[in-house]
């Protein structure tokens, strides 16, 4: 039987890249987070799923350090990175290692070119080559062929899809170990989510990959392991196939198949 | 299956449904105070225009360059240039220091105070703007004159005085100090306005700078700035113009000289304060000439503004946060 800290079984090609370990999460005296176990495999799509509120963004702004720019917040427990409690860190190389894409499209109201070559700046990574880096990372979020002309004009000028993968190339010029996307495609229409799904496909040759979705069809598209979430508990953890065909926790269940709540 | 022709179209309403429905009666009046403020503003021209024909006939563009003012009955010469100069010299040291100030301030209430600090010190901030101008100019001449006087003076003028900005003599009054007092008097509008366009900068662009590896006062500095540019320019040129038209508390401090100084230890004069000190006693030249200075500095404020607007367009055609 599963517990709810159980991993699928590792294969050496898929080691662990991140790890959390009995996290615990607190906005003031409001405990978000229980004792949370859970891994994210190298070269690997994680979901995250469950029901409004569950605390799935939440804990994902935890992986990158961003909750704590909240006045108020908590966090016990640990997070490893490639082994190495991310608290430990600089917070800055964190959140460049583990790079994060938002619920809603958020470009800087600056041109392609310099949402693009923002974070390579920022971080000392622009040696000559930025127009390299905005090429390369254009191409790595199949965005290229539709800006290559129009490098120089308003982020905000692109269709709401388009930007969020701009959001995507964005985060991924900063050469990230771990990409995270919160719901990435809850404002987008069908064609735009298939064209993010598609991306995942290929982005996790490169990097891990965390998904918060509220979109089950889309969990079972793209993920490799599926978490399911309840009222700040990680209540199952498995391989996707699991999670949807045989799910060994009766929430889950009751979830996948719409009978919650 | 209901065919097209089948759909009843809505039938045409009559005006006084119309009317009653609400949206014609607000659209009226919303259109009638547009034009009405329109058209107080052309009068407001028309009525300095003519007014001022005798002057502007008499010494046309000369007015304008002119730099000497001499009411006596004898000379009756008029130029503008004394006031002129110093409504700009003393705005533009108000807004030398103010801005900066403000915006900084504007930062610190918007980004790093807490929340329950930084509402208690913005309402005392806009407190300031409330307290009437002879107050400030009152203080003034209670605080800063004398210490105007006896040590910034003396100090600026021994180690500035090279430069033809800061020599004696040293009065106490004069452009600077008058400057110093806009500042203070802009000061609340650049704070308050400025918070407000950074508070308005959402969440999600400080996240999205941060979660690039940008520490705090990178994603300040590079993004939120940037994102609030336009508020921000839009209570500077708020302070701007409560600076040019400021009248009460700059009288009392400038010195009320009606000759050019290059030192801004040297006293001087402002448009507004010219007007409110001579207009009840002067002559038959002296107030036409004082009404076309008043017409100098309306058109000053208007191109101030037409410029403002054309270097926000300007420089937000490309990246604009409100696109
Ligand atoms: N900034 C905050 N301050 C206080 N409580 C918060 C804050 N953000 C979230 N919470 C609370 O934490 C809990 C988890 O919220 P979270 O946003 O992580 O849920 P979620 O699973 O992402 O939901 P959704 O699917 O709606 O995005 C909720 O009860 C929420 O009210
Ligand atoms: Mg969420």
């Amino acid at each position: 039987m599963a517990s709810p800290t159980s991993t699928p079984e590792a294969t050496p090609a898929h080691r662990a890249k991140m790890r959390a370990e009995n996290v615990n999460f607190f906005y003031g005296s409001f405990q978000a987070l229980h004792n949370i176990n859970i891994e994210f495999r190298e070269n690997q799509v994680t979901a995250l799923i469950g029901p409004s509120g569950c605390g799935k963004s939440t804990f994902l702004r935890n992986l990158n350090r961003i909750n704590e720019t909240l006045r108020g917040t908590r966090l016990e427990g640990q997070i490893l990175l490639d082994g190495e409690d991310i608290m430990q860190e600089d917070v800055t190389t964190i959140r460049r290692r583990v790079g994060m894409v938002f619920q809603r499209p958020n470009p800087f109201p600056k041109s392609i070119f310099e949402n693009i070559i923002y974070g390579p700046k920022i971080n000392g990574m622009v040696k000559g080559n930025a127009s390299e880096i905005v090429e390369s990372s254009l191409r790595r979020a199949a965005l290229w062929d539709e800006v290559k002309d129009k490098l120089h004009e308003s982020a905000y000028a692109l269709s709401g899809g388009q930007q969020q993968r701009l959001c995507i190339a964005r985060g991924l010029a900063v050469n990230p170990d771990v990409l995270l996307l919160d719901e990435p495609c809850s404002a987008l229409d069908p064609i735009a989510t298939a064209k993010i799904e598609d991306l995942l496909f290929t982005l996790k040759e490169q990097c891990t990959i965390v998904i918060v979705t509220h979109s089950m069809q889309q969990a079972a598209r793209v993920a490799d392991q599926t978490g399911f979430f309840l009222l700040g508990k990680l209540i199952e953890f498995d391989k996707t196939d699991i999670i949807f065909k045989n799910p060994a926790k009766r929430e889950t269940e009751d979830y996948i198949t719409g009978r919650f709540g | 299956m209901a065919s097209p022709a089948a759909v009843t179209q809505p039938r045409k309403k009559a005006l006084s449904e119309r009317l009653r429905g609400g949206d014609m009666v607000a659209y009226l009046l919303t259109i009638f105070f547009a034009t009405l403020i329109l058209l107080v503003t052309v009068y407001i021209v028309y009525e300095l225009w003519m007014y001022s024909l005798p002057t502007l006939k008499k010494f046309g563009f000369s007015f304008i360059g002119g730099q000497i003012w001499d009411p006596n009955p004898d000379k009756n010469v008029y130029g503008a240039l004394p006031f002129i100069y110093g409504t700009l010299v003393t705005s533009i040291v108000a807004l030398l220091i103010s801005v900066p100030l403000g915006v900084g301030a504007a930062i610190y209430l918007s980004e790093l105070a807490e929340q329950k600090l930084s509402n208690i010190l913005t309402f005392l901030v806009e407190l300031l703007a409330a307290v009437p101008s002879v107050i400030y100019g009152l203080l003034a001449i209670f605080t800063l004159v004398p210490l105007m006087r006896d040590y910034i003076g003396p100090f600026l003028e021994k180690f500035l005085g090279w430069t033809p900005f800061f020599q004696s003599p040293i009065y106490g009054t004069g452009y600077l100090t008058a400057g110093l007092v806009l500042a203070v008097m802009t000061f609340p509008f650049i704070i308050s306005v400025s918070r407000e366009a950074l508070m308005a900068v959402p969440r999600e662009q400080r996240e999205a700078a941060l979660a690039l590896g940008a520490t705090q006062w990178e994603s300040t500095y590079q993004i939120v700035l940037p994102y609030a540019k336009l508020g921000i320019i839009g209570s500077v040129f708020l302070g701007l113009a409560r600076a040019l038209g400021e009248t009460m508390a700059v009288t009392m401090v400038i010195g009320n000289d009606t000759h050019i100084h290059a030192s801004l230890l040297n006293q001087g004069y402002t448009i507004a304060a010219l007007v409110a000190n001579e207009f009840n006693e002067a002559g038959d030249v002296q107030g036409p000439a004082l009404v076309e200075l008043c017409l100098v500095l309306f058109v000053m404020t208007m191109l101030i503004n037409a410029g403002a607007r054309l270097m926000i367009t300007l420089t937000t055609s490309k990246g604009s946060a409100r696109a």
